[in-house]
Order: C-alpha cells, then sequence, then structure tokens
C-alpha cells in the first residue's frame, strides 16, 4: 500500500487526507471533541501557566510580607534586647542598645511624632520592616531545614505504610510499573510502599525526587488493571519529576513561617501556644533530629492558629495585672492574625492552590505523555471517584496525593441530587405540603453529611492553610482535560465539565474583565486598606509593649 | 566612550546567550546518548529472561519446535546486530514478534496458563518489554528535544559551528508495520 494513501507521510504522522479516506472505507471516526489538543501543547500551555503564577504567588507573598514584618519588628527587638541585657548579667558586656531606646524614646515624647508621616515614624517603619523582613528568612530558613531533615518517615509511619510483598504478584507487578514508568521519565526507580484500609488513594511523598517514596493504597492497586495502574503512577512520578515536590515545600514553608511567627506572637496568651515554642525551640537546636517528633510538630505548626487563649480567673490584682499586661500582646496577635487571613483568605490562599492546580493539571499531561494512553488515567480517576478520597494519617500531606477531598464533596453533592429527583418523582401528585416535608427530610440528611465531610475535609492541608476549598482540581475538569487529548470518557458516570468556545464565550469574558476588574481592584484596595489600619493598631500596640518592657527591664537589668 | 560601553554590554550578553545555548545543547545531547544505552540495558534485560522462559515452557509445548527455533534465530540476530541502530531495531522487532507468538500459543495449554512460575516469568517478561518500549519513547521524545533545539533558529547556528549533528529516532523499520490493518469479515 501507498503510505500517502494511508494517511500517512513519509514521517508517519497521519495526517487529515488519511481520515477522509478511511472514513471511505468503512471506518468511523472516533468520537471525541472538536479542540483536541496534544499532550506536549497542553505541557507547554501549563508550563507557561506555572510561570505567571508563581510570579503573582511571589507578589503576593512580598505583598503580605510587608505588614507582617513591620507588625513583628518590636517585639523581636524587645526579645533581643532582654536576652542580651540577661547575657550581660552573666558574662557583663557594653549596653549596645542603648542609642536605640533613647532614639525611640524620644520618638514616643517628641511633639513631632503626633503627625502620621514625620521622619521618625518613616525611619521606625524602615527599621522595622528591615528586622522584619531578615526575622521572617531567618525562620523561613529554619523551617526549610526541618522540613528537609524530618523527610518522610513521620507521614510515612502515620499512613502506616508496608514494604511490598514479593510473593505477591500484583505488588511485584506494581513495584515493576514503577520501574517501567521511571525508565519512561528517564528518572532512577522510586521507593514503593502500600498502605491498607477502604480508601484509595495514591501519593508521591517527599522533599525531592530523590527521596520520594510512592505510596498507593491496596485498595486501588486491586481494583485498578494494568493500564490504569500505570497512568496513576505516571502522574505520580511525572509529577515529581516536574519539580512538583519542590514546589509544596515552598507552600508549605510559607504557611509553616506564619504558623511560627503566629506562636511567638501567642507565646504571651496561650500556654498552648509557649508548649509549641518550646519544642520547636528544642527540634531547631537539636543538631540531629527526630523525624517522627519534627514531624508531628511539623503538623502542629500548621494549626497554629487555633491555639486556644488561657482563660483565668479575672480576681485578684496579680491577674489583673497580667491581663493588663497581656492586653498589648493580644492586640498584636490579633492584627497579626486579621492580616493574614485577610491576604491568605483573598489573595494568596487562592494564588497558591490555582498554582497547584495547574500543576496537577501539568501532571496529568505528563501522565499520558509517559503512558501514550489518556484513557487510562481517564479510567483509574473514574474508579477514583467511587472509592477515592482523604486518607486517615495523610493529612498534613493531603495535597500530594492524586485525589483529595474533592472526591468526597462531588459524592456528596451528586448523592444529594440523585436523592432530590427521586423525591421529585415520588411526590408527583401528592399534596404540596407533603413534598414539602420530604424535600425538609432530605435537606436534614445531606446537612449530616455535609457536617461529616466538613470534619474530614477540616484536616486536609488546604484548609490548615486557611484556603477555604479544595487544593486540587475538581476531577471533572481533569476529566474534560484528559478528554481533549483522546480519552473516551462516553461511559463515564462522571462527566467532565462542558467546553465550548463560542463567541459568546469571549463577550461574556470581555465583560467580566470590564466589569469585575475595577471591583476587584476596589476591593482590593479596601482590603490594603483595613490592614494598613491593622498594621498601625498594631504596630501601635507592639510599640507599647515594647517600650514598657524596655523602660522598665532595661535600666533594671542594667543595674544588677 | 558610551557606544563602546553599550557595545561592550552587547556582546558580553550575547556571549552568555552563547553558552547558555551551548550549555543546553551539550546536555540534551547527553540525554540522547544516556536514553541509548537505556535501551541497550533492557533488551540485554529481555535477551537474558529468554533461556529461562525456554526452560520453563519447553516440557510443556513439545510440539512447537517451531517456535524455539525463530527466538533463537531472532536473538542471536539480535546478539549480531551490535550497536547500529537500524539493523538492530529490526532484529530486536523480530525477536519481539516471536516472543508474542510463543505467549499466544500458550494460551492453549490451561497447565501451563496456571503455573506460578509461568505467570511470574510472564510478569516479568512483560514488565521488561514494557520497559524497553519506554525507554524507546524516552530516546525517541529526547532525540526529538534535542533535534528541535538543534534546528531552531538561532541556535542552529551555533550548532551547525560546533558541529551538533541529529540523531535518528528508534522506528518501526519494517514495511509491513506500518501499514494500516485490513480487516476480513
Amino acid at each position: 500500500m501507498n503510505l500517502k494513501s494511508a494517511g500517512m507521510t513519509s514521517s508517519g504522522i497521519p495526517v487529515a487526507g488519511g481520515m477522509i479516506e478511511a472514513e471511505q472505507m468503512g471506518w468511523q471516526s472516533i468520537p471525541g471533541p472538536k479542540d483536541r489538543e496534544s499532550f506536549f501543547t497542553a505541557q507547554h500551555r501549563h508550563h507557561l501557566a506555572t510561570w505567571r503564577i508563581s510570579a503573582l504567588c511571589l507578589l503576593a507573598v512580598l505583598f503580605m510580607g510587608v505588614p507582617l514584618s513591620i507588625l513583628t519588628a518590636p517585639l523581636v527587638w524587645t526579645l533581643i534586647i532582654l536576652a542580651s541585657d540577661l547575657i550581660s548579667i552573666v558574662i557583663p558586656f557594653p549596653d549596645l542598645f542603648s542609642p536605640l531606646v533613647a532614639f525611640l524614646d524620644g520618638i514616643i515624647n517628641s511633639e513631632e511624632s503626633q503627625t502620621i508621616f514625620s521622619r521618625q515614624l518613616t525611619a521606625v517603619l524602615l527599621l522595622s520592616l528591615a528586622s522584619g523582613s531578615l526575622t521572617f528568612l531567618l525562620l523561613w530558613l529554619n523551617i526549610r531545614r526541618l522540613l528537609f531533615r524530618s523527610g518522610t518517615a513521620g507521614i510515612l509511619a502515620q499512613l502506616k505504610a508496608r514494604e511490598s510483598d514479593k510473593q505477591d504478584l500484583e505488588e511485584r507487578q506494581l513495584v515493576n510499573i514503577a520501574s517501567e514508568i521511571a525508565i519512561a521519565a528517564g528518572l532512577p526507580a522510586p521507593r514503593v510502599m502500600l498502605f491498607d484500609g477502604d480508601v484509595a488513594n495514591a501519593a508521591i511523598l517527599g522533599v525531592s525526587y530523590d527521596d520520594a517514596t510512592l505510596v498507593m493504597s491496596r485498595r486501588l492497586l486491586d481494583d485498578c488493571d494494568r493500564d490504569e495502574t500505570q497512568a496513576v503512577i505516571a502522574h505520580l512520578v511525572g509529577s515529581a519529576g516536574n519539580g512538583d515536590l519542590r514546589i509544596s515545600m515552598a507552600i508549605i514553608s510559607i504557611f509553616l513561617v506564619l504558623g511560627m511567627a503566629m506562636t511567638l506572637l501567642n507565646t504571651a496568651a496561650s500556654r498552648e501556644s509557649r508548649l509549641l515554642f518550646g519544642r520547636l525551640l528544642r527540634a531547631s537546636l537539636n543538631p540531629r533530629g527526630n523525624p517522627q517528633e519534627e514531624t508531628a510538630l511539623i503538623s502542629d505548626l500548621m494549626q497554629a492558629e487555633s491555639a486556644e487563649i488561657d482563660e483565668e480567673s479575672s480576681e485578684g490584682l496579680g491577674s489583673q495585672l497580667r491581663a493588663v499586661l497581656k492586653l498589648p500582646f493580644l492586640l498584636l496577635f490579633m492584627s497579626f492574625m486579621v492580616s493574614k487571613s485577610i491576604f491568605g483568605l483573598f489573595i494568596l490562599g487562592p494564588a497558591l492552590s490555582h498554582l497547584w492546580r495547574t500543576r496537577r493539571y501539568l501532571a496529568d499531561a505528563t501522565a499520558v505523555q509517559l503512558t501514550r494512553n489518556p484513557a487510562g488515567l481517564a479510567g483509574a480517576l473514574q474508579l477514583l471517584s467511587r472509592s477515592g478520597g482523604l486518607v486517615p494519617g495523610g493529612h498534613s500531606l493531603s495535597h500530594l496525593f492524586i485525589v483529595g477531598e474533592e472526591i468526597q464533596q462531588a459524592r456528596a453533592q451528586q448523592h444529594f441530587q440523585a436523592r432530590m429527583s427521586e423525591i421529585r418523582k415520588d411526590s408527583r401528585g401528592k399534596a404540596w405540603f407533603e413534598r414539602l416535608g420530604t424535600i425538609a427530610q432530605a435537606c436534614k440528611v445531606s446537612q449530616r453529611q455535609d457536617q461529616e465531610l466538613h470534619e474530614t475535609a477540616d484536616q486536609s492541608v488546604g484548609s490548615n492553610l486557611g484556603i477555604p476549598f479544595s487544593m486540587l482540581p475538581p476531577l471533572a475538569n481533569r476529566l474534560q482535560r484528559l478528554t481533549r487529548m483522546g480519552a473516551d470518557t462516553t461511559s463515564a458516570d462522571i462527566h467532565p465539565a462542558k467546553h465550548a468556545h463560542t463567541i459568546w464565550t469571549w463577550v461574556a469574558r470581555a465583560a467580566g474583565v470590564l466589569f469585575i476588574g475595577p471591583i476587584a481592584i476596589l476591593v482590593l484596595m479596601l482590603i490594603y486598606s483595613i490592614m494598613a489600619l491593622s498594621t498601625v493598631l498594631g504596630l501601635g500596640a507592639s510599640m507599647a509593649v515594647m517600650m514598657l518592657m524596655l523602660s522598665i527591664l532595661h535600666p533594671l537589668l542594667r543595674l544588677l | 566612550m558610551n557606544i563602546l560601553f553599550g557595545i561592550a554590554i552587547f556582546a558580553g550578553l550575547l556571549l552568555l546567550y552563547g553558552v547558555i545555548v551551548y550549555n543546553g545543547l551539550v546536555a540534551k545531547r547527553n540525554r540522547v546518548s544516556n536514553a541509548w544505552s537505556q535501551i541497550d540495558v533492557q533488551l540485554k534485560r529481555r535477551s537474558d529472561l529468554i533461556p529461562n522462559l525456554v526452560a520453563s515452557v519447553k516440557g510443556y509445548m513439545q510440539h512447537e519446535k517451531t517456535l524455539f527455533d525463530d527466538l533463537a534465530a531472532s536473538r542471536s540476530q539480535v546478539m549480531a546486530a551490535g550497536n547500529n541502530v537500524d539493523l538492530r531495531s529490526t532484529a530486536e522487532n523480530a525477536l519481539s514478534k516471536s516472543l508474542g507468538a510463543l505467549f499466544a500459543v500458550a494460551e492453549a495449554y490451561p497447565e501451563l496458563k496456571s503455573n506460578q512460575n509461568m505467570l511470574a516469568l510472564q510478569e516479568e517478561l512483560a514488565s521488561t518489554e514494557n520497559k524497553a518500549a519506554f525507554a524507546r519513547q524516552f530516546y525517541n521524545d529526547s532525540v526529538m528535544e534535542y533535534n528541535t533545539a538543534c534546528q531552531s533558529f538561532p541556535a542552529n547556528l551555533l550548532a551547525e559551528y560546533f558541529r551538533f549533528t541529529t540523531a535518528t529516532s528508534f522506528e518501526v523499520s519494517e514495511p509491513l508495520e506500518r501499514k494500516l490493518p485490513t480487516l476480513q469479515f
């Protein structure tokens, strides 16, 4: 047969003419979307998007860093000065900080500082900014060190992961598949472990590809055929090979730094925070480190904002004095919280989760590149939509799994919709109040489900980071992209999201940009002015604390 | 003076760009050669597994002598082909085909199908087959990336000057396999 007539150019690439001839020969064309996309194009698109969103995230971090470092700085200075005073009691050395204290005293007492834009205030702000950002940098370096040192041993123990059984054919196949895919990606084979339980899921855990461990639930391994297992592993290995583990570390470390700063600020008011801070100090000073303890510490730091504030009786002069002393600290903590939550909720959180979602789509496209089989991954995701979810013990790294709580949410929603349509069918022809009663009943059931769902979802990484939605993209969107790369999802029970570009989509987008753009800018300005206000208030409190402590304690300690 | 300074900066940037492009080309070329050696490793592993397979199967399949002869012949062809890309891919494809035929015939022997040893060996061979295929795919992807880098402007000027020649991809070289399959009803 002539190569041209078979729809092949000499380089072996099928061309459009061939399809027509194939149809004439009685061959049906494969059903699929019109806007097909090759996985190389998809990867390229997601790579570009990653750069764009990373730049946005960096900007967001810097913007958030400004008020937060200004807030933290005075307290840090106070601590440093007092610590140096304490040391000088043991080993005497000259008072280095007296000019600073005198300078600050001068500002507080001078007339000029009453106006907002005085030169001294600017100097104080700049000094605070510089020293505060240095503090955050040090905290960040420290947490990175802890993260890299603790590795995956702790989380693997929490998952109760075990080595694969060499005698078991399925598990042997899993190890084989992992090394096959590693070859396809041009990487060394990852370490493979399994965990048991009813939830189907899989993840690649680690701080970089070299120390990564691939974990898969036995349930998923049993449910999947060879192609689907291959696709799941290709998604995970491809993700790690693309450098997602490093991005994940960066995201986690940002939030851990905030957790550390909050713990530090809250030490005055909360016993829990004091204990946590003590553990942090011990872990940081310990030269060798204990992975179990460090993993527990890291997951506690992520939830630092939920630390309870001590409850005390307000009777007695001592406790009242203590309450007065604590007030500025509380004010400082509150304004830090306000800045952090506003930024986390509206800017940094969405930006980071958008970044992570883009990386998921990239990993899906990479999986297709490695296996050349989009149907495999689509099939595996379909399976996971039925039995997947958050894995007990894996909460602190739930974003590294192939699916997360969004599967459970989608399932609950589907269940609710099915129940509603059932009720609609049943209640046809009944009186309206009877109908209302059954609907109310259904709502109650779904509310209970929602509550259970929230309890599990509350422990996922997204919610710990103050992001109100899942870090992973909805399954329908992932299936839609896989369909575009050629997977057949016509028999799926979760339907891929519709994707149609008409002229109206563009009109709607333009309108969106025109109307939502200015509103978004206004909202951003509002947010920033609220933050500026809370920063100024917090700084006032913070300065008050500093002056109070310094003006009494510094001369006292120096006299000793 | 200012103009000279500008020219110096421009030349410096150009040199920097050249260095980056050159290093990128070298990295891509090395990846291609590494990918080739990966294929080699996997194919060698497959050749090594074949005697094991024959030993465990021969007892059951006394009457399929031609199959074993085919297998042995294509294996020795692979050994003879050495490092020549074209010859080697032809020989490897022939070996794949005889292996496939062996497994297809083995389906007809029930006691062989349920043999644990045979199942494990079959999984090993299937995995090795996959590994070879994936290594080939990785090789081809690396070749494509390298060739694209070599041929696109302006890197092609540098590539030509430093004699970066384009690499050949591992192809299915038998004309039979390129044909569309014809179905008979």
